[in-house]
């Protein structure tokens, strides 16, 4: 089909090139900090950097690997790149792009739907980029006058948009619902309970692989299933 | 009085450092939106499509942007603007910035946002955050394509598989997200929790308003209904607080 070719052979391909040209040239953007520092003769103590290294990087090495795997059906390709060079991907990459897809009537996940999602990404990343520059030259000094309160409340925004997101996946299949919601709650407990210690670091990451892959695998045996009849 | 190590942390020359950063994201997004607009008529989706797409999803992100500003105003008091507008617009993410200055700073012998942090803590943190984000983007530049590849094998021509794929990828991510919350590292539901309350609100608003949308086909809910439910959940948490 000649539809089918356009987005195959033409906008995947581009996307591609250039979604790794970029990021990869964001890799070496990401240290123009450390550089500024460098330039004016300060440099982290290089002890000190190690050890926090040790720290910090067994926790975040595992979602660099789990994350793009556990959202990429929602993002797509186009939007996969976006998300990774932007960041907040499940706090806004993955909200957007979902609004977007659900808003202009397109399967998730389709050809259709990707487009819609690059669109909805890119929207995305332009509010947030201007709601942040603003925040940060003006309303800093605004945001740390407000009362604890308010802003205790408004942490209470991240916890409400996840369980919406939630919402909104259990509405579209709710028989997948009733597999992936116990699979996530039984999952949980057990690293709670501390009987998957013997993972070590690599417990988080595997409870959110079995999340994720646990209820995509039933989802395409449910779909299968039920196209053969 | 401003911390001494603010004032390098603010000076122009970091602001400097930090714009190209920005700048790509922006640059990107323009363009992979450019291309979308003009593929999509071509594929069969229409420009009213993609309009009502673009605005919904600005609507959608003004609540997320608004938590990330927060995150912002801490990680600005602690590594300054510069890098804090940065971290925030690039890779990374506010749940992972500040534990990552914290610790950078902890392991140069300091404590973040306080007058005992040196030079050398500030420069630790920030060598940290930029370091420890790069595999993101490292993986996302290298797999992204594979991972194309690989979901179109396994779907195989089915629509409905490629479907379950996504709600699959979907259901089971914020289904973590939820319990990790309801259940903070203790297998014991606290009644009293504003979390808790905020999920619960939130997951029930959005259901009952998709239930509505399907029945009576209401534009609006496609649109504002993730929203709605993030500020009724908020609202209805910060009873228990």
């Amino acid at each position: 089909m000649e539809e089918k070719g356009i987005f195959r052979n033409s906008f995947i391909p581009w996307i591609v090139k250039w979604g790794r040209g970029l990021n990869l040239l964001g890799v070496l953007l990401c240290f123009g900090p450390c550089i500024a520092l460098a330039i004016m003769g300060y440099f982290p103590p290089w002890s000190a950097f190690a050890a926090a290294l040790a720290i910090q990087l067994p926790t975040t090495m595992s979602a660099w690997f789990y994350e793009p795997i556990s959202y990429f059906a929602v993002l797509g390709i186009p939007g996969s790149y976006m998300a990774f060079l932007s960041g907040n991907i499940s706090n806004l990459r993955v909200p957007a792009s979902a609004v977007a897809q659900e808003a202009a009537g397109v399967q998730e996940g389709s050809d259709e739907g990707t487009i819609v999602a690059t669109i909805g990404i890119a929207v995305s990343t332009f509010v947030n980029i201007v709601i942040l520059t603003i925040g940060v030259m003006g309303g800093a000094y605004i945001l740390a006058k407000l009362p604890p309160a308010v802003t205790a409340a408004l942490n209470l925004l991240l916890p409400a948009l996840f369980a919406a997101l939630l919402a909104n996946n259990v509405t579209k299949n709710p028989k997948l619902a009733l597999v992936g919601i116990p699979l996530g709650c039984v999952m949980v407990v057990l690293l709670n309970s501390g009987m998957l210690a013997f993972l070590g670091k690599l417990a988080t990451p595997a409870v959110v692989l079995t999340c994720v892959f646990g209820t995509m695998g039933t989802g395409i045996a449910m779909a299968k299933k039920s196209e053969k009849k | 009085m401003e911390l001494e190590y603010l004032k390098t942390a603010n000076s122009p020359l970091l602001w400097i450092a930090c714009i190209p950063a920005v700048v790509l994201v922006i640059v990107q997004a323009f363009m992979f939106a450019k291309r979308a607009w003009v593929t999509g008529p071509k594929i069969g989706v229409t420009k009213h499509q993609m309009v009502e797409g673009a605005r919904s999803a600005a609507i959608a992100s003004l609540g997320p942007s608004l938590v990330i500003v927060i995150g912002a105003v801490s990680l600005l008091a602690s590594v300054g603007g510069p890098v804090a507008w940065m971290r925030l617009a690039y890779i990374g993410s506010v749940m992972y910035e500040l534990p990552a200055a914290d610790r950078a700073a902890t392991a140069a012998g300091s404590t973040l946002g306080t007058n005992n942090m040196t030079m050398e803590a500030f420069a630790n943190a920030v060598w940290i955050m930029c370091v420890c984000c790069l595999g993101w983007i490292i993986i996302s530049a290298l797999f992204t394509d594979k991972m194309g590849v690989l979901r179109d094998k396994v779907a195989g021509d089915s629509q409905a598989a490629l479907g379950a794929i996504a709600v699959g990828g979907g259901l089971g991510a914020f289904s973590y997200q939820c319990f990790t919350r309801i259940l903070p590292g203790v297998n014991k539901i606290d009644f009293g929790s504003a979390q808790l309350w905020a999920i619960i609100t939130g997951f029930i608003v959005m259901c009952a308003l998709n239930v509505y949308g399907h029945k009576t086909k209401a534009k609006w809910v496609a649109q504002f209904g993730m929203t709605i439910a993030m500020i009724v959940g908020m609202l209805v948490g910060t009873c228990f607080m």
